[in-house]
């Protein structure tokens, strides 16, 4: 199990922890009213980037990112570090190239209409971000193979998207969001690339 | 209205630094692949004598690298084969640059496409060398993840109509058909043959196409045709000429297209490594050319033109002919590979050079099989022509090449016809054309 993996599984486990006890408490019959939201973290380890690039068969075709991203949000402002990846394996057992592509990104959210409902809030936001990417190359063929690692590329981003919080005591929360998002880099193809991520996780507010 | 002033605000800033931030990127002095042209570093796989790797190469003359379109080929994606264009969108790479500046294809289709050009280039190259130079013109055109109307796989073709080399999709768990070195360059074979011997020649109209393997074929005949194929029912004298003529230019295309493609990697079994199923069949290794697979009389080939008839239906005798010449083919090839392995040992040449060294006196042959592939000569044509005039292009010949090639010549000769044997002629070995009644009168 990588390292990356391990990570994911250990957050996992504490979000599930987290929102058992949290579930517990909101079982009580106090009412809870939905904070304002003032300042908190945000840690999101599932998330999923669906991309629309062009596959190998020519076409646009949708290639899946995993996501995690961890915050800070501020009144009606967040910045988010990203952390993506995707690995494809295209061709035979005979002829092949195994694609990993890893990218690190700074986004920035401003939220622009919120909404309460008891204890969910619903924000829409726009975003921006810049990050780089790079990829590792392993290439077969009969037998031979060979690892090449290209440098580090620039990209950025914007986004448009919607969060729904769900807050089950004053200081946490779950966090549910979705954005359609444009990547642009030079290297991309087509550029802009148009995703659309989905994430979920929790918010801690303090 | 103190809140609405800061909104705006916190917009414009954070409108700004997304703008800032998309520049950034979109000027970031980060190299865009796309001005590459000219020549260019790109890893592609290799096959040679020592083996298979991956090694960095030229490639020369290129236009645009995101459809790798230049001075070689250029590459039409799942395109529409008509009459006498291939027309449809450029196929379009995914290239990524390492550390080194190298471009690394980022997907199988790329390196696929990379490595057809590298050989393409080789392979233009390599007629310069061998005397073939401005038989073929211009950029390659080749159709890359053709689909073809009976959902036909694992082949390649070279279509004469359009001038170009089709891949097929490949579904095997071997090495595909679009990056084997030897199909390719039996393919670019085709093209050369076609073009010297071939063109403008009679010919049956349905025989445009020549392919590495019979299973699959390249449909772009009509309905019409077929239909006329198969109201042709009777066998005439003139039907079994014309079907002869048809097995023994597909033959001669095949068998040489084979050597060619051997001759490119040096690897005998250069087809099964794509197509294992056709390892025994059509491998260039040869124990004995002169058993059952050696080069085959006329007797025998219409014979079997005949007995295709009688048994089958005659709307498939275009397909019996087909498959027939890639077996006739095969002879020619392991002919002339046990001559050029002897052509190497006798001149003490390493076994690359001697190949080239044949590869050229074919190319010189092709001028010759044009005389015979016109409708009124082919009657006359045995495969011992070939083994003669390949005998009268080689120079000098050794007494076991002599030997070879006389033996060569006489087993495709039926019984009673006139046999050959080696002859010292003012200090140098020919071979003879002996009547068989003078000659046994002499015993």
């Amino acid at each position: 199990m990588t390292v990356t993996n391990r990570l994911f599984l250990a957050l996992v486990v504490l979000m599930t922890s987290i929102f058992i006890s949290e579930w517990g408490h909101a079982q009580t019959p106090k009412k809870i009213k939905a904070p304002a939201l003032n300042s908190a973290i945000q840690i999101s380890p599932l998330g999923v980037d669906l991309r629309f690039e062009r596959g190998e068969e020519q076409a646009i075709e949708t290639q899946t990112y995993l996501d995690f991203s961890a915050g800070y949000h501020y009144l009606n402002w967040s910045a988010d570090l990203e952390y993506n990846q995707r690995s494809k394996k295209t061709g035979n057992a005979a002829s092949y190239v195994d694609n990993k592509h890893q990218e690190v990104s700074l986004w920035g959210s401003y939220r622009f209409f919120k909404v309460r409902v008891q204890q969910l809030q619903f924000n829409l936001l726009v975003s921006g971000g810049l990050g780089m990417f790079s990829q590792e190359i392993t290439t077969g063929y009969l037998g031979a193979e060979q690892t090449d690692e290209t440098g580090n590329k620039l990209f950025a981003g914007l986004g448009l998207g919607l969060e729904a919080n769900y807050y089950f005591s004053q200081s946490f929360g779950l966090l549910f969001a979705s954005q359609g998002r444009m990547y642009f880099s030079n290297s991309y193809d087509p550029n802009p690339i148009l995703s659309v991520l989905g994430r979920a996780g929790i918010l801690y507010r303090f | 209205m103190k809140l609405e002033i800061k909104q705006l605000t916190a917009w414009l800033v954070s409108s700004g630094l997304m703008i800032m931030s998309l520049g950034l990127t979109a000027c970031a002095p980060q190299k865009d692949l796309q001005d590459t042209k000219g020549t260019v570093k790109v890893l592609v796989p290799s096959t040679s004598e020592s083996g298979h790797s991956l090694k960095v190469v030229n490639l020369v003359g290129i236009e645009n690298i995101k459809t790798l379109k230049g001075k070689y080929a250029e590459f039409y994606y799942a395109p529409n084969v008509r009459e006498k264009t291939i027309a449809g969108k450029p196929a379009v790479t995914n290239f990524t640059e390492n550390s080194s500046g190298v471009l690394v294809p980022a997907d199988e289709k790329t390196k696929q496409l990379a490595t057809i050009y590298y050989h393409l280039q080789n392979l233009a190259q390599l007629d310069e060398e061998l005397g073939a130079y401005g038989i073929n013109q211009g950029p390659r055109k080749v159709g890359v993840g053709v689909r073809l109307r009976s959902g036909g796989k694992n082949n390649a073709f070279y279509d004469s109509k359009t001038d170009s080399i089709l891949v097929v999709p490949y579904d095997q768990n071997n090495l595909p058909v679009a990056i084997n070195p030897g199909i390719l360059a039996h393919e670019h074979f085709h093209s050369l043959f076609y073009k010297v011997v071939r063109k403008n020649s009679e010919k049956i109209e349905q025989d445009k196409t020549a392919s590495v393997s019979a299973e699959t074929k390249l449909e772009l005949t009509s309905r019409k045709d077929r239909q006329n194929q198969s109201n042709k029912a009777e066998l005439t004298e003139e039907k079994i000429n014309e079907l002869y003529q048809t097995l023994i230019l597909r033959s001669l295309d095949e068998g040489l297209a084979d050597y060619w493609g051997w001759m490119y990697t040096g690897d005998p079994d250069f087809i099964a490594l794509s197509i294992p199923q056709h390892k025994a069949n059509r491998s260039l290794k040869s124990s004995d050319v002169f058993s059952d697979s050696g080069l085959p009389m006329v007797q025998t080939i219409k014979e079997h033109i005949t007995m295709f008839h009688t048994q089958g239906v005659s709307s498939k005798m275009n397909d019996y002919i087909v498959g027939f010449s890639y077996q006739v083919g095969t002879s020619v090839s392991r002919f002339l590979k046990t001559y050029t392995d002897l052509y190497s040992k006798e001149r003490g040449l390493d076994n690359p050079q001697a190949r080239k060294e044949v590869a050229k006196q074919i190319v010189n042959l092709l001028p010759v099989f044009k005389e015979y592939a016109r409708k009124e000569n082919i009657k006359e044509f045995k495969f011992s022509v070939l083994v003669i005039e390949l005998a009268k292009l080689m120079g000098p010949l050794t007494s076991p090449e002599c030997e070879f090639l006389a033996k060569s010549a006489s087993h495709s000769q039926k019984s009673g016809e006139n046999s050959f044997k080696c002859e010292q002629k003012k200090s140098q070995l020919v071979i003879a054309e002996v009547n068989e009644a003078t000659d046994d009168r002499d015993k």
